[in-house]
C-alpha cells in the first residue's frame, strides 16, 4: 500500500514510459516531487496510479480543525464513506470526540475564508 | 410552538456553516468574487450536499440577490420561457432583472427540470446566459447528460461531493443541542452512515426519529434498514394495505423512513387496486384526500401534524382489511412518469400561453381556457388567416405544428 | 380595416378610452370622476364575470392617467402566472424602482393585479401590506370574479366597482359593428348563437365570432358554422371523465384526469369548475342527485384552495362519484 500527501509526495524511479502515464493522468512534477492540484477526476486519478503503480493507493486527510495529516484506515466510517482514502479534508478522530466540533469547524470555516 | 422543518430552521446563514465540500466551496466564492472565465457557472454532485444552500448562503456573504429561475411549475419562481420570450410591457421589466447589479440568477437542477427532449428549455438558458449581466449560477445531480451539453460549454464546473460522516454528525450534534434533545452519539452515527454523505436526508431523517422525544437511544434508530429507498417503500406499502387495523398501518408506517409526499402518491396510486368495491374506494379516498390536506399545512402550520397525516394514512389503508386480496403494487408514483413524458408538450403549451398572455392581457391560466380552444380549430383549418394569426403571435413552427395536432 | 393583418379580434377591438366602452355607463361615470382628480383616487377593485371589461377599463384609465408612455409606468400582473406573493412583491419593487425616473409628469404608477381573488388569505394580507407601502407612488387596480373572497382589509382599501355581465342585445350590437368593421356578413341567428353560448362573456364571445369567420373561406357568418366552431372548441372530455365516473368506471375517469392535467394542463381548480358546470347539464340526474353531488364538488373544491395535491383531491372527487352512483342502485349513463 502506499500513502500519498496529495500536495507532495515522492515516487521511486519508474522510467519515462511510466512517468509520461503520470503525466498525462494529471499528476505535476517539480523539483524531485510529485503533486496534484485538480482533483475533480480524482477517482480516476487514484485508480491509474494504482495500476502504473501496482499497489493500491491511499491519499492522506488533512484535519480541518487542527490541520494534522491523518489516514481514513483508522476512522470509524472507513466502511461507509463513498470518499475514503480519497485526498479531500475531514476531521480527524481527536477532534471528532470534542464535543463544540460543529463550533470549531464554523469557526476555522471562517478563518480560511479570510486568508 | 410553531415547530417547522429543520431542514429550513439549520438552513446554513453563510458559507462557513455549510459543511463540507472545501475545495468546491473555495472555488465558487472566488468565482463570485469575479475570477471567472465563463458568465455561468454549474454545480453538481449528488442531492443534498449543499450544492445550493451554499448559493444563497454565499450571496447573503456578498451582497448578492438571488432570482431563482425554474422552469418547472414550483412556486415563487419564473418561467425561462417568459425571460426568453417577445419583448412586451412586462418583458421590458426583466430585462432590468438581468442587469440589477449585485443580482445574480439561479438555475436550480436545472437537469432535473427539463423533459429529454426539451431542446426548448435548454436553448433558452444559453441564450439567458450569453445576454446576461449578471452572474449565472446553476446546480444539478448530473452533469453528464447529452442535453445539457450546450450549457455546460458555457460553464465553469465545480463539483460537490457526498459529505464526510464525522461532519455531518457535527451538524446533528448541533442540532439536537439545539432542540435540547439528548442524543446517543452512536445514533446520530447511524443515522449517518444510512444518509451516504445527503446531508439533507440526514437531517429528515434525524427530524422523523426525534419525533417527540427529548433522548434519542441507539435502538430508536436500529430498526431503520439501510437506505434502499425502493424495496423499503414496497415493504411499507405491502404492509399498510393488508395490515387489519389502522394500528397495524400505523406501527409500519411509524417505521418506515419514507417521505410522505412519495407515500401520499404511492397510496393514492393503488387506493384502486386495493378496493374493486366503490364504495369503499369512496370512503378510502375521502380519508386519503384529508390527509393530503393536513399535509398542504404542515409547511406553514404545526410539525405535529404530520402525526395525524399518517394517522389518515393508515385508516385510508385498511378500510375494509377482510376484503384485502394482494395485488400488484404501482411504484414509483405514476404521476412522475407522467409528468416527464409529457414535459415538452406542457413547457411548449405554457410558453404559447404566455405569448397569448402578453399580446391579449390575460394571465396563461386563461390563455389556456379562453384561447387555446379557438386557437387550435383556427389553426387546424390552415388557411390565410391562421398563418397571420400565428406570426402576430410569434408562433414558432413547432408551437403552431403542436396546435395543430392535439385534439 | 380588411383581415389582413391576423390581430386576434379581442384585442383588436378592445376598447381604447372609456369613451369607447359601449356598456357600464355607471362605472365609467364614477371613474371618470376619479379621473378628473387623479390624486383622490384610491385603489381599486373591479369584481365581475369573465369578458366583462375589467381589464379593458384598467388599461383604458393607465392610458388616460399616464399618457403616451403609460406602458412604462404600468405593471400588469396575474395571480396564477406570478405563484407566490413573494413574487408579486419582488416584481412591485424593481417596477418601483425602476418607475421613479420620469415620475415628475404623472400622478403615479399603476399595477394591474389579475385574479386577485385566486390569492390564497395569507397571500391576500401580504399584498395588502405591499399595497400600503407602495401607495405613495402606486395605486393599485384589483381584478376579480368574486369580490367575496377578497379579504376585508383590501377591500376597505379599494373603490369597488362592479362589472355586471353583458346584456344580449348590447353583445349581438358589438359583434355587429365588429363584423361591419371586418366586411363580414353576421346571420341574426348566428349572433343569436354566439351570444347564448358566450354566456355574457364578450371576449369569448368574439373569440367565437372570429373563429367562425376564418372557418369558412367565404364571407358570412352562418349559425350551422357557430355551432360547428362551439362544438369542436368546446372540450368534452370533462363531460366523458364525469359519465365514466358516474357510471362507477374509476380508473378510466382517473386516466382521463390525468390527461387533463398534463396534456391539456388544466389545473385543478379549471377542472373542478367544469366539473361543477357539467354536473347540471346530466338530465339523467334527479334534482337531489345534482345537488349532492354539487354539495360533494364544494367540499373538494375548498379542500384543493387549502393547498393540496391536485391529483389526489381530483381523484377522490371522482371516486366520491362513483362510489355515489354505486350507492344510489347503479348507474344509468348515456
Amino acid at each position: 500500500m502506499r500513502v500519498l500527501n496529495k500536495d507532495e509526495f515522492k515516487l521511486p524511479y519508474l522510467g519515462k514510459e511510466k512517468f509520461g502515464q503520470l503525466m498525462k493522468i494529471g499528476l505535476e512534477y517539480e523539483r524531485g516531487l510529485f503533486y496534484i492540484r485538480n482533483i475533480s477526476n480524482i477517482e480516476s486519478i487514484k485508480d491509474a496510479l494504482s495500476e502504473i503503480l501496482n499497489e493500491k493507493v491511499v491519499f492522506t486527510q488533512r484535519c480541518l480543525i487542527c490541520g494534522k495529516e491523518f489516514l481514513c484506515l483508522d476512522c470509524k466510517y472507513y466502511e461507509t464513506c463513498s470518499s475514503r482514502d480519497l485526498p479531500f479534508h475531514c476531521i480527524c478522530k481527536k477532534c471528532s470526540d470534542k464535543d463544540d466540533l460543529y463550533d470549531r469547524y464554523v469557526e476555522k470555516s471562517k478563518q480560511r475564508a479570510k486568508t | 410552538m410553531n415547530r417547522q422543518m429543520w431542514v429550513e430552521k439549520y438552513r446554513p446563514k453563510n458559507a462557513a456553516e455549510v459543511m463540507g465540500n472545501e475545495e468546491a466551496k473555495v472555488s465558487f466564492i472566488k468565482w463570485l468574487k469575479k475570477k471567472h472565465k465563463q458568465k455561468a457557472v454549474l454545480l453538481f454532485g449528488p442531492a443534498g450536499v449543499g450544492k445550493t444552500a451554499l448559493v444563497h448562503a454565499a450571496a447573503r456573504d456578498f451582497n448578492y440577490k438571488v432570482i431563482e429561475m425554474n422552469a418547472s411549475d414550483t412556486r415563487t419562481t419564473k418561467t425561462i420561457m417568459e425571460i426568453a420570450g417577445p419583448a412586451v410591457s412586462t418583458s421590458s421589466l426583466d430585462v432590468y432583472f438581468l442587469s440589477i447589479k449585485g443580482s445574480l440568477l439561479l438555475f436550480d437542477e436545472v437537469d432535473g427540470i427539463f423533459g429529454r427532449e426539451d431542446r426548448g428549455g435548454v436553448g433558452a438558458i444559453v441564450k439567458i446566459i450569453s445576454e446576461s449581466q449578471i452572474p449565472i449560477v446553476l446546480t444539478a445531480n448530473d452533469p453528464d447528460i447529452q442535453k445539457l451539453r450546450p450549457i455546460i460549454e458555457v460553464c465553469d464546473l465545480i463539483k460537490f461531493r457526498e459529505v464526510r460522516p464525522p461532519l455531518i454528525v457535527a451538524l446533528l450534534q448541533k442540532i439536537c443541542r439545539l432542540e435540547n434533545i439528548s442524543a446517543e452519539k452512536e445514533a446520530l452515527e447511524t443515522i449517518v452512515q444510512n444518509s451516504q454523505g445527503d446531508v439533507r436526508s440526514a437531517i429528515n431523517d434525524l427530524q422523523t426519529v426525534c419525533e417527540g422525544k427529548r433522548i434519542l437511544r441507539k435502538e430508536d434508530v436500529l430498526s431503520i434498514p439501510a437506505r434502499n429507498r425502493g424495496l423499503d417503500i414496497r415493504e411499507t406499502l405491502r404492509g399498510v394495505f393488508s395490515a387489519a387495523s389502522p394500528r397495524e398501518a400505523r406501527k409500519i408506517l411509524n417505521e418506515s423512513l419514507i417521505d410522505y409526499d412519495t407515500l401520499l402518491l404511492a397510496i393514492h396510486d393503488n387506493l384502486p387496486l386495493r378496493y374493486s368495491d366503490p364504495e369503499n374506494l369512496a370512503a378510502a379516498y375521502d380519508v386519503l384526500s384529508r390527509a393530503d390536506v393536513f399535509r398542504g399545512r404542515i409547511g406553514t402550520e404545526e410539525w405535529r401534524l404530520l402525526s395525524y397525516v399518517f394517522d389518515l394514512l393508515a385508516q385510508s389503508t385498511t378500510i375494509a382489511p377482510a376484503a384485502f386480496h394482494p395485488f400488484n403494487i404501482i411504484f414509483p408514483p405514476t404521476k412522475f412518469s407522467l409528468l416527464k413524458r409529457t414535459a415538452t408538450e406542457r413547457s411548449l403549451l405554457e410558453s404559447i400561453c404566455a405569448k397569448i398572455g402578453e399580446k391579449c392581457h390575460v394571465s396563461k391560466r386563461s390563455a389556456n381556457l379562453e384561447f387555446i380552444p379557438f386557437l387550435k380549430v383556427i389553426l387546424k383549418k390552415e388557411s390565410d388567416q391562421a398563418s397571420k394569426i400565428a406570426a402576430w403571435l410569434r408562433l414558432d413552427e413547432e408551437s403552431s405544428n403542436y396546435l395543430k395536432k392535439v385534439d | 380595416m380588411s383581415r389582413n393583418e391576423g390581430v386576434m379580434w379581442a384585442e383588436k377591438y378592445r376598447p381604447q378610452t372609456l369613451d369607447d366602452v359601449v356598456n357600464l355607463r355607471d362605472v365609467i361615470r364614477s371613474l371618470k370622476a376619479f379621473l378628473r382628480t387623479p390624486e383622490t383616487m384610491p385603489h381599486l377593485l373591479f369584481a365581475g364575470m369573465p369578458g366583462t371589461g375589467k381589464t379593458t377599463v384598467a388599461l383604458c384609465i393607465a392610458r388616460q392617467l399616464l399618457g403616451s408612455s403609460w406602458r412604462s409606468f404600468t405593471l400588469e400582473l396575474n395571480a396564477s402566472d406570478e405563484r407566490g406573493i413573494t413574487m408579486v412583491r419582488e416584481r412591485v419593487k424593481s417596477f418601483a424602482r425602476y418607475g421613479r425616473r420620469g415620475l415628475a409628469d404623472i400622478p403615479y404608477a399603476i399595477i394591474i393585479l389579475d385574479e386577485s381573488d385566486q390569492m390564497t388569505a395569507t397571500a391576500q394580507t401580504a399584498l395588502r401590506r405591499i399595497m400600503e407601502t407602495s401607495s405613495r407612488f402606486c395605486r393599485f387596480i384589483l381584478i376579480c370574479n368574486y369580490s367575496s373572497k377578497i379579504i376585508e382589509p383590501i377591500q376597505s382599501r379599494c373603490a369597488i366597482f362592479r362589472f355586471s355581465p353583458l346584456q344580449r342585445e348590447d353583445m349581438v350590437k358589438y359583434l355587429m359593428y365588429i363584423t361591419e368593421k371586418e366586411n363580414l356578413d353576421l346571420s341574426n341567428d348566428a349572433a343569436d348563437l354566439i351570444a347564448e353560448f358566450s354566456e355574457g362573456d364578450l371576449r369569448r364571445a368574439i373569440n367565437i365570432l372570429q373563429t367562425s369567420a376564418t372557418y369558412e373561406e367565404g364571407a358570412s357568418i352562418n349559425g350551422k358554422t357557430v355551432l360547428r366552431v362551439v362544438g369542436q372548441a368546446n372540450p368534452k372530455q370533462v363531460q366523458v371523465m364525469l359519465s365514466k365516473a358516474l357510471d362507477g368506471k374509476f380508473m378510466e375517469a382517473r386516466d382521463m384526469l390525468y390527461d387533463l392535467m398534463t396534456t391539456y394542463s388544466l389545473s385543478g381548480v379549471d377542472i373542478i369548475r367544469q366539473i361543477h358546470k357539467e354536473l347540471y347539464k346530466l338530465s339523467y340526474l334527479s334534482h337531489e342527485d345534482q345537488a349532492e353531488l354539487a354539495r360533494i364538488v364544494g367540499e373538494y373544491d375548498f379542500r384543493l384552495s387549502q393547498g393540496a395535491n391536485e391529483d389526489i383531491q381530483l381523484s377522490a372527487l371522482l371516486a366520491q362519484f362513483a362510489g355515489f352512483m354505486k350507492l344510489k342502485g347503479g348507474a344509468t349513463s348515456e
